[in-house]
């Protein structure tokens, strides 16, 4: 990886370039931005609200894992922090911005954002598709740059599918796609990056992969991380923080093993469990699922 | 990965890296057929002249030494020799032989406007199915065909006064029939299958119109026209037609393939495009009228062709990949060579009597929509 680095800083140096190799080395001097929800409603249509909820703050260069049961709202969050859906009332906000302030192509070079269903045509390759991820840093006209193959080569080689780079997505399997479909969003270079459900249907190897290049990327380069997680299990080893929802509305919210107890796996989740304590967070035995009255 | 070449010469490689050995087949292919469809279309015709005298006036030296010759045909007499004029060229006056001017002035602008329908048709298609994320979107199913053969009917019997501004016509009932597909399609979003259905609903309505505007012909030759208008036909155009559809050709063509690149990036679905930072809507918008002009273009001259946008695209990606850049410029090849075929076959059938072309691209691509059906189970999502 620090051979693609490199290679970008002997071109031909644009400010963007020498940030980019400046963040990958030491991390920059740059802040990472977090997002903050502030009292907001968010609602499809002319519904009630899916959810509401006061004060949320995914903070800045860190991990956080929007966790809960099915439609507890995790995604309808995720789309507000996008701003693909504006709040009835309150806002989010990204750097201390509203998100609905900023231009499409803007956010989409500051917040990236991995989508739960992709598809790509079967005759894409890997790196055609991870080319892609440069869209909002070309401008109509413009070619590829070397930034921009610096990056493509940095994404390919963080999420570790050089090997893979010349197949057709159509021919992988469907963990290897979702690496693709990462090192897609990688090579966006954003600050902040949100992935919804990126491990569901993936098989164990693959979800720890997906994860860990995650993880990877917010330790070297600071990207503040939201991640929308189906498994509570894997969301306390993985994040630095959970945000727990029940029916639209945050049960608890800060680092894991704060969160994580009994209770909530009772309340929110519908399990009744054992909490233990590792030396990676805590662990979730469950033991059986309660009766809903 | 450092390169020692000069920057310009890295450029112009990093400008063409996307073409690659299939798709200078489809292109080296494709011109091949026209080339030979063509020299067989201007063998035929009421003045029987051997084959020999043929070739022999299709590469007559008078016309290729002569460019005034050809910028006269293409641009027309007066702007031909203006032009002629402006680029420095000689503006005399040429004097062809009998079989020249019979092969250049009658047979060719049939060739010509053969291949300028089949690539509108095709890049027209291509941008559809992109815009629409579905395999069988095209103009003639997405009922925009029939939306433009509607407007042009009512232009020929009701406004006969606006002729010269048919294909600009053409797209406007092809706009207006594909914003009705559209919407009667929507259901919070839209699926290849609804959109298919409400074409074909659509279709069926202005067919029907089509139809019912034949009662208000005044006299049976206009009919006529009209049913060769909404079968697509080539028979009888003039270098008229040329100079009616190439200055748009010269438009959707280069604009489709600069779009390339967003038409690749909505294929990656409405959600992904918006992450990465394009106005959806807007270039939905933008590419899904250049599509329209481009087929309003090829209507407005042939009539409605079927199946041609349909099959082509379909096809070149078989053989280049999806990638959009690929895939139009596969489409403005292939295109021409498919309507320039079926024209031959549609002129040779049932010789001495002409086929108007649109029942050929029919007979050439039910068959091909059926199998489209058969080989994917599920009606195909893009």
């Amino acid at each position: 990886m620090s051979l693609f680095g490199i290679g970008a800083v002997g071109a031909t140096g644009s400010d963007h370039e020498t940030n980019a190799a400046a963040s990958t080395a030491s991390d920059g001097g740059d802040e990472p931005p977090d997002l903050t929800v502030e009292d907001v409603a968010l609602s499809y249509g002319d519904d009630d609200p899916v959810v509401e909820t006061d004060k949320l703050v995914v903070p800045a260069g860190e991990v956080t894992a929007l966790v809960g049961p099915n439609g507890s709202g995790k995604s309808t969050l995720l789309k507000a922090m996008d701003a693909e859906l504006n709040p009835d009332r309150g806002a989010v906000r990204f750097d201390g911005r509203r998100v609905d302030e900023y231009g499409t192509s803007e956010l989409a070079t500051r917040l990236g954002l991995l989508s739960q269903e992709n598809t790509a045509p079967d005759s894409t390759t890997v790196r055609e598709l991870v080319t892609y991820g440069r869209y909002p840093h070309r401008g109509f006209f413009e070619g590829l740059s070397e930034t921009d193959e610096a990056a493509i080569d940095r994404a390919i080689g963080r999420v570790g599918i050089g090997h893979l780079a010349d197949r057709n997505v159509g021919d992988l399997s469907g963990g290897q796609r979702q690496l693709a479909w990462l090192a897609m969003v990688f090579a966006q270079e954003t600050d902040a990056l949100l992935l919804d459900e990126p491990t569901t249907y993936l098989d164990l190897h693959h979800q720890l992969r997906v994860l860990d290049a995650a993880r990877e990327l917010n330790r070297e380069r600071g990207v503040t991380v939201c991640v929308v997680l189906h498994d509570i299990g894997q969301a306390a080893r993985f994040a630095d923080n959970l945000i727990a929802l029940e029916d639209g509305t945050p049960y608890e919210w800060g680092p894991p093993d704060e969160v994580i107890t009994p209770d909530l796996l009772a309340e929110v989740f519908g399990v009744e469990a054992e909490v233990g304590f590792g030396s990676e967070g805590p662990t979730i035995v469950p033991r059986r699922a309660i009766d809903d009255d | 990965m450092a390169s020692e070449t000069g920057e310009a010469s890295l450029g112009l490689r990093d400008a063409l890296s996307w073409v690659d050995t299939p798709l200078v087949t489809v292109c080296v292919g494709s011109l091949a057929v026209v080339l030979a469809a063509g020299l067989v279309q201007v063998s035929f015709g009421t003045f029987t002249m051997p084959l020999s005298a043929v070739w022999g006036a299709v590469f007559d030296p008078i016309v290729w030494t002569n460019p005034q010759v050809l910028l006269r045909l293409f641009l027309g007499e007066g702007l031909g020799t203006e032009a002629a004029g402006l680029l420095g060229l000689s503006t005399a006056p040429v004097d062809l032989p009998k079989e020249t001017l019979i092969v250049w002035q009658i047979r060719m602008p049939r060739v010509v406007v053969a291949v300028l329908v089949g690539a509108n048709l095709a890049v027209s298609g291509a941008v559809f199915q992109a815009v629409t994320r579905n395999e069988l979107a095209s103009p003639y199913i997405l009922g925009v065909s029939s939306g433009a053969g509607l407007a042009i009917l009512l232009t020929l019997i009701v406004f006969a006064e606006l002729a010269f501004m048919l294909p600009l016509i053409a797209a406007g009932g092809g706009a207006v029939a594909f914003a009705l597909v559209y919407a009667i399609a929507w259901k919070g979003g839209t699926t290849p299958v609804r959109l298919v259905l409400a074409g074909v609903i659509v279709s069926t309505v202005f067919g029907s119109l089509q139809t019912a505007l034949f009662f208000f012909a005044d006299d049976l030759g206009v009919v006529q026209t009209a049913i060769a208008w909404t079968t697509g036909s080539l028979t009888g155009v003039d270098w008229e037609q040329v100079r009616m559809a190439l200055p748009w050709t010269l438009v959707t063509v280069p604009v489709t393939l600069v779009g390339a690149r967003q038409l690749n990036v909505l294929l990656l679905g409405e959600r992904t495009a918006r992450s990465l930072g394009m106005s959806v809507e807007r270039v939905r918008f933008a590419l899904s009228g250049v599509a329209v002009l481009a087929a309003g273009t090829a209507i407005a001259v042939a009539g409605i062709v079927g199946f041609v946008g349909l099959i082509v695209p379909h096809m070149v990606r078989q053989l280049v990949g999806s990638d959009y850049k690929r895939l139009v410029v596969g489409s403005a090849f292939a295109g021409p060579a498919l309507v320039a075929l079926a024209d031959v076959g549609a002129r040779l059938a049932l010789s001495p009597a002409q086929l108007p072309v649109g029942i050929l691209t029919g007979l050439i691509g039910g068959p091909y929509f059926l199998y489209l059906m058969r080989r994917q189970g599920a009606l195909g999502e893009l």
